[in-house]
C-alpha cells in the first residue's frame, strides 16, 4: 500500500476572546492510496478543521500550532500560495456540506466549470473546457443542457451532483467530502452515497469521508478513525469496529443509534455532553463521560497506540 | 380509521387541508391575476390515543411540520378538523389560552427557539407568567423542580444561564422542559434530536419517553428519521408531498411496510453496521414541487410499480389489515 | 444566526481595545454626554464672561492664561461660548431623537410584525420621505414656522422617523421568523409582549446606532440652519455657529474657534457611540 497522505503531529487551535480553543491536538494519520477513510466525530471533534488544514485552508483565527500534513511527500502546511493553489483542485479537492454556498448564484454552471477548469490548467481554452465539463455532468447523471441552467434551478441533490462534477473535473487524486450528505433527504442521500462509490472506483480515488452520522460511514468505508475532541481515539478497519467496539467513546456511539433492523435493542446513551474545547478535561478527554475510567484516566492523556490485534485505540483499558 | 369511541383519543385531524399562497413580486401579481398555493398539506387525518407516541415521518416538503403545527393552532388550515381532548380547537368558542395550556409544542432547532437574551430560568417561566395563575414565588419554585425534571442540575446554576453557555443537549432538555412545564396533555415534538450530537440523542429521546410515560403525554412526533421513529412511536404515518401513504402501529409500518415510498426509506437509511448488506430501492428524482403535485397518485414519477391507473387517479388510504392504512392502488 | 452589520466605530474601538469593554463604554459614553449636558445647564454660573459680549479680550488672540480657549474676530472669550455653546444645539438634537425613535421605532414593530399590505403602505410612505433632503424641509418648516427648539427638532425629526423605521423593519422581518418568537406564541404570549419582551431588546442596539447617527446628524443640520441664516442669530453661542464662521477665520491663522468648537461637537458624537457600542456587546454577549 502506497500512503498518499501522511498528517504528522498536527495542532490547531482556534485563538478566540475567550480563550484557546484546542480543536486539533497532536494527530498523527496515514491515508491509503486508493482507500476510503471515514472520519467520524460529532460537532467540535475536530473533524472539519482538520479538512481544512488538508486543504491549506485554515484561516485565522485558526492556527497550526505544531506538525505536517505530507501529501506524495511535500508538506502542504509549508506551501505558499501558488503552489498550494495548485494542489488545490488538481491533486486533492473538496466536497462541501451546502453546495448553494459554494456555488456563485449569478453565474451560469458552465461558467464555473470554465472558470475552475482555465483557473487550474494552462493552455486550455474555453471550448476545451467545455468539453471535459459535459463529460463530468454526464458522469454524475445531469444532461448537459443543465450547465446552462444558474444554481437555484437545481434541487438540492443536483446541487451536490454539480458540485461532486466540479470537484473530479480537473482529476484530483483525493477528494474530501466533508458531511456531503447531511443537508439532504434520506432518499437522495443514498442516491448520492451510491454516486460518490461509483465515481471513486471510475476514477480511482482516495476519499476522505468525513461525517457524524455512523451508518454512512459503514456503508462506505474501508476504514474509519473515531475523533474525540480533537484527537483519533479509534482507528481500525470498518467490519472490525463495528463489530467489536474497543474504544468506550466508539462503544457508546454504536450503542446509542436507534436500530430499524433490530428495533428491540436497549439504547445505551453516552451521559454527559463533549466538553467545551477551550477546557478540555485532564487526562483522556472522554474520562468525565466514561464508565470504565479509573485513576490513571484522569491524569494521564492515552496515546493512539497499535494493539496486538492490529487495531489502533487510545485507551488505558488496552 | 374513524373510531367509535372518540374518548379514548387525545388527537383526531380529519381531513386536514393547508395551503400556502406563493408569495408574488408586486408587479407580477398586476400581470397574472392567478393566484398560486403550496399544497403543503392535503386531506390528512389521524388520531392519536391517549398517553401514546404518533409519529409523522417524511421527507422535507413532506407537510409533516405544518401538520404539526396547524395541531396546536399555529397555523389555521384552509380546511379541516382537529379535535383535541374532545374539542375542535378551530371553531370560535375554544380559548386560546385554554389550548396552549393543554397543546404544547417542542420546536425542532435548540439553537434558534430560545432567546439568546434570556436567562434558562426566564425562558420558562414564560409559560407560567401568561397561562396560569402562579404567584412570583410558585413560579421560581415549578421552574426549579422542572429543571431537576430534565436533568438539568443543580436547577439553581441553570436557572440563571444564558442559553449559549449550555451545550445542545442542555438546550435540547430547556427547550422540553419549556413546553412541558404548564403540564399539557398532547406535545408536538418536531424533530427533537435532528440538532443535537449523536451521543447525545438516546439520551434527549430516553428523556422524552420518560417524561411522556410519568405525565400521561400523548406526543406527536415529528421525524425525517425513521430509526428515531422506531425507537419512540407506538402509531406511524408515512407522509409524502401532503398527503399520508400509510399508517400502522410501528411494528405494522417496519415489519410489513406496503407502500412502495415506505420501503425506499427504509432500505435507504444506512445501516451502522457492515454486515448488513441489503438491496436498495432507491426511488430515482427528487420530491417535486408542492405547486403543481403530480396528477393522481402523488408518488407515481418516481415510483417503479407505476401502472396507468397511478397517472390519473388519487388512491384512497384504505385499511389493509387491523389498523394498517395504506394509500396505493398496488393493493 | 448571526446578526452582524459592519460598523466602522466598532472596528475602530475593538482595534484599539479589543473587546469585553463594554461595560467601560457605557460608562465613558455617559459620562462624556452627562459632563456636556450638565456643562450646558450651568453655564450661567460657571461661564467666566459673557459669550456674547464683543470686545472683552483682543481680536483673535490665541488661548492664553486669561483667555485659555482663546478669543474669536470680535473678542468674544471662546471658553465661555463653549460653555454656552451646547445649550441649543445638544437640546435641538436630544428632543429629534426623542421625537423620531418614538415614532419610527413603534410603527416599525408594528408595521413589519403584521404584514401585509399594511407593511407595504407604510413601506411606501417612509420611502418617499426618505427621499425627500433633509435640509430643504427643515428650511421650510423654519421659515414656515420660526425659530425654536421645537420647530428645529421636528423639521430634523421628520426626515430621520424612515430611518429607524427601516433599521427596525429589517430587522422584525427577520426576526420574528425565529423560532423563539414563535415559541413565545406557544407560551401564551400576545402580540405586544411579543413585541417589546422578545424583539426589542434585540434590536436596541441598532437603534440606538441610528439614534447616534441621528443625533450626530442633527448637530450638524442645525449648524447648517445656523449657517444660512435660518438659525439662532449669528451673536448667539452655538459650537455649530462657531465652527461654521470659524473656517473663515482658520485661514487667517486662529485655529482655536473650530478647534475648540469642532471637539465639542466631536465629543457629543463620540460620546453617543460608545455608549451604542457598549450597549451592542453587552446586549450581544456572543458578538464573535
Amino acid at each position: 500500500m502506497e500512503t498518499i497522505l501522511s498528517i504528522r503531529n498536527l495542532s490547531v487551535s482556534y485563538y478566540t476572546d475567550e480563550g484557546e480553543a484546542r480543536a486539533i491536538r497532536n494527530l498523527s494519520l496515514d491515508v491509503e492510496k486508493g482507500e476510503t477513510l471515514g472520519i467520524v466525530g460529532e460537532s467540535g471533534s475536530g473533524k472539519s478543521t482538520l479538512a481544512l488544514a488538508i486543504m491549506g485552508l485554515l484561516q485565522p483565527p485558526a492556527r497550526v500550532k505544531t506538525g505536517s500534513i505530507y501529501y506524495k511527500g511535500r508538506n502542504i502546511l509549508s506551501m505558499q500560495g501558488e503552489e498550494i493553489r495548485k494542489l488545490r483542485g488538481k491533486e486533492i479537492a473538496m466536497i462541501f456540506q451546502d453546495p448553494m454556498t459554494s456555488l456563485n448564484p449569478v453565474k451560469k454552471i458552465r461558467d464555473h466549470f470554465i472558470e475552475y477548469i482555465t483557473e487550474h490548467m494552462e493552455n486550455i481554452d474555453e471550448h476545451k473546457a467545455l468539453e471535459i465539463a459535459r463529460k463530468m455532468m454526464k458522469s454524475v447523471g445531469i444532461s448537459e443542457e443543465r450547465l446552462d441552467d444558474y444554481p437555484h434551478q437545481f434541487s438540492g441533490g443536483m446541487r451536490q451532483r454539480v458540485m461532486i462534477a466540479l470537484a473530479l473535473a480537473l482529476n484530483p487524486n483525493l477528494i474530501l467530502a466533508d458531511e456531503p450528505t447531511t443537508a439532504l433527504d434520506v432518499l437522495v442521500e443514498a442516491q448520492i452515497l451510491e454516486l460518490v462509490k461509483r465515481l471513486k472506483n471510475e476514477f480511482s480515488l482516495t476519499l476522505i469521508l468525513i461525517t457524524h452520522n455512523m451508518g454512512v460511514v459503514a456503508e462506505m468505508a474501508d476504514r474509519v478513525a473515531v475523533m474525540y475532541c480533537g484527537r483519533i481515539v479509534e482507528l481500525s478497519k470498518t467490519e472490525e469496529l463495528y463489530k467489536n467496539p474497543k474504544h468506550p467513546y466508539t462503544k457508546g456511539l454504536i450503542e446509542s443509534i436507534p436500530l430499524l433492523y433490530n428495533r428491540s435493542r436497549k439504547l445505551v446513551s453516552i451521559p454527559g455532553h463533549p466538553p467545551d474545547l477551550r477546557n478540555i478535561p485532564s487526562g483522556c478527554s472522554f474520562h468525565p463521560r466514561c464508565p470504565y475510567a479509573f485513576d490513571k484516566c484522569m491524569n494521564v492523556e492515552p496515546e493512539l497506540e497499535k494493539k496486538e490485534d492490529g487495531r489502533y485505540v487510545a485507551c488505558h483499558l488496552y | 380509521m374513524h373510531a367509535t369511541f372518540t374518548d379514548e383519543f387525545m388527537v383526531s385531524v380529519e381531513g386536514l387541508v393547508k395551503y400556502f399562497p406563493v408569495q408574488k413580486s408586486f408587479i407580477s401579481q398586476l400581470i397574472s391575476r392567478k393566484r398560486e398555493y403550496v399544497h403543503a398539506v392535503d386531506s390528512v387525518s389521524f388520531q392519536i390515543r391517549k398517553g401514546k407516541i404518533h409519529a409523522l415521518v417524511g421527507e422535507s416538503g413532506s407537510g409533516k411540520t405544518t401538520t404539526g403545527k396547524v395541531t396546536v393552532g399555529l397555523i389555521e388550515p384552509t380546511s379541516g378538523k382537529v379535535v383535541i381532548d374532545g374539542r375542535d380547537i378551530f371553531k370560535d368558542e375554544v380559548d386560546r389560552r385554554e389550548l396552549r395550556k393543554k397543546a404544547q409544542y417542542i420546536f425542532q432547532d435548540p439553537n434558534s427557539s430560545l432567546n439568546p437574551r434570556m436567562k434558562v430560568g426566564q425562558a420558562l417561566e414564560e409559560p407560567l407568567i401568561h397561562l396560569s395563575d402562579a404567584t412570583k414565588q410558585e413560579r421560581k419554585e415549578i421552574v426549579m423542580k422542572m429543571l431537576e425534571d430534565v436533568n438539568l442540575s443543580p436547577a439553581a446554576s441553570f436557572y440563571s444561564r444564558y442559553p449559549h453557555e449550555l451545550s445542545g443537549g442542555q438546550r435540547q432538555r430547556v427547550v422540553i422542559a419549556r413546553a412541558l412545564i404548564i403540564q399539557p396533555k398532547y406535545v408536538v415534538a418536531d424533530e427533537p434530536v435532528a440538532m443535537v450530537d449523536a451521543s447525545v440523542r438516546a439520551q434527549i429521546m430516553d428523556l422524552l419517553i420518560t417524561m411522556q410515560k410519568r405525565l400521561g403525554l400523548t406526543i406527536l412526533l415529528i421525524t425525517h428519521d425513521l430509526a428515531v421513529a422506531s425507537y419512540m412511536a407506538d402509531t406511524i404515518s408515512v407522509m409524502y408531498l401532503g398527503k399520508i401513504v400509510e399508517q400502522g402501529s410501528t411494528e405494522q409500518i417496519f415489519s410489513n411496510p406496503l407502500h412502495p415510498y415506505t420501503n425506499a426509506l427504509i432500505s435507504s437509511v444506512p445501516v451502522p453496521d457492515p454486515k448488513v448488506k441489503r438491496e436498495k430501492q432507491i426511488p430515482h428524482g427528487e420530491v417535486p414541487s408542492a405547486i403543481r403535485p403530480p396528477e393522481g397518485c402523488r408518488f407515481n414519477p418516481r415510483c417503479p410499480y407505476r401502472f396507468d391507473r397511478c397517472t390519473r387517479e388519487v388512491p384512497e388510504l384504505l385499511e389493509l389489515e387491523e389498523g394498517h392504512f395504506v394509500s396505493c392502488f398496488l393493493y | 444566526m448571526k446578526r452582524e452589520y459592519f460598523s466602522p466605530s466598532r472596528f475602530i474601538f475593538y482595534s484599539i481595545l479589543g473587546r469585553g469593554y463594554g461595560r467601560a463604554f457605557i460608562v465613558a459614553g455617559f459620562s462624556i454626554i452627562a459632563f456636556l449636558s450638565t456643562m450646558s445647564i450651568i453655564a450661567p454660573f460657571i461661564s467666566p464672561h459673557d459669550p456674547t459680549k464683543i470686545g472683552i479680550g483682543p481680536s483673535n488672540s490665541p488661548p492664553s492664561p486669561s483667555f485659555p480657549f482663546g478669543t474669536d474676530q470680535y473678542g468674544r472669550d471662546m471658553l465661555s461660548r463653549i460653555i454656552w455653546g451646547g445649550r441649543f444645539i445638544l437640546l435641538v438634537a436630544f428632543t429629534a431623537v426623542l421625537i423620531c425613535a418614538s415614532i419610527g421605532v413603534p410603527i416599525g414593530l408594528l408595521s413589519s410584525y403584521i404584514g401585509g399590505n399594511l407593511d407595504r403602505s407604510v413601506s411606501l410612505i417612509m420611502d418617499s420621505v426618505y427621499s425627500f433632503p433633509s435640509l430643504i424641509l427643515a428650511v421650510m418648516i423654519i421659515s414656515i414656522y420660526g425659530t425654536s427648539v421645537i420647530n428645529e427638532a421636528l423639521a430634523i425629526a421628520v426626515v430621520y422617523i424612515p430611518s429607524y423605521f427601516r433599521v427596525v423593519r429589517s430587522q422584525v422581518l427577520s426576526i420574528k421568523e425565529l423560532q423563539y418568537v414563535e415559541a413565545a406564541k406557544c407560551s401564551g404570549a400576545n402580540t405586544l409582549s411579543i413585541l417589546f419582551k422578545h424583539i426589542l431588546p434585540s434590536i436596541i442596539s441598532s437603534i440606538i446606532v441610528v439614534a447616534t447617527v441621528n443625533f450626530a446628524d442633527s448637530i450638524l443640520t442645525t449648524a447648517g440652519l445656523d449657517f444660512i441664516g435660518l438659525g439662532l442669530p449669528v451673536n448667539l453661542p452655538d459650537w455649530g455657529i462657531d465652527l461654521t464662521y470659524g473656517r473663515f477665520e482658520l485661514a487667517s491663522g486662529s485655529w482655536w474657534v473650530i478647534l475648540s468648537s469642532g471637539t465639542m461637537i466631536l465629543l457629543a458624537a463620540l460620546g453617543f457611540s460608545l455608549i451604542s457600542e457598549g450597549y451592542a456587546e453587552r446586549q450581544n454577549p456572543k458578538i464573535r
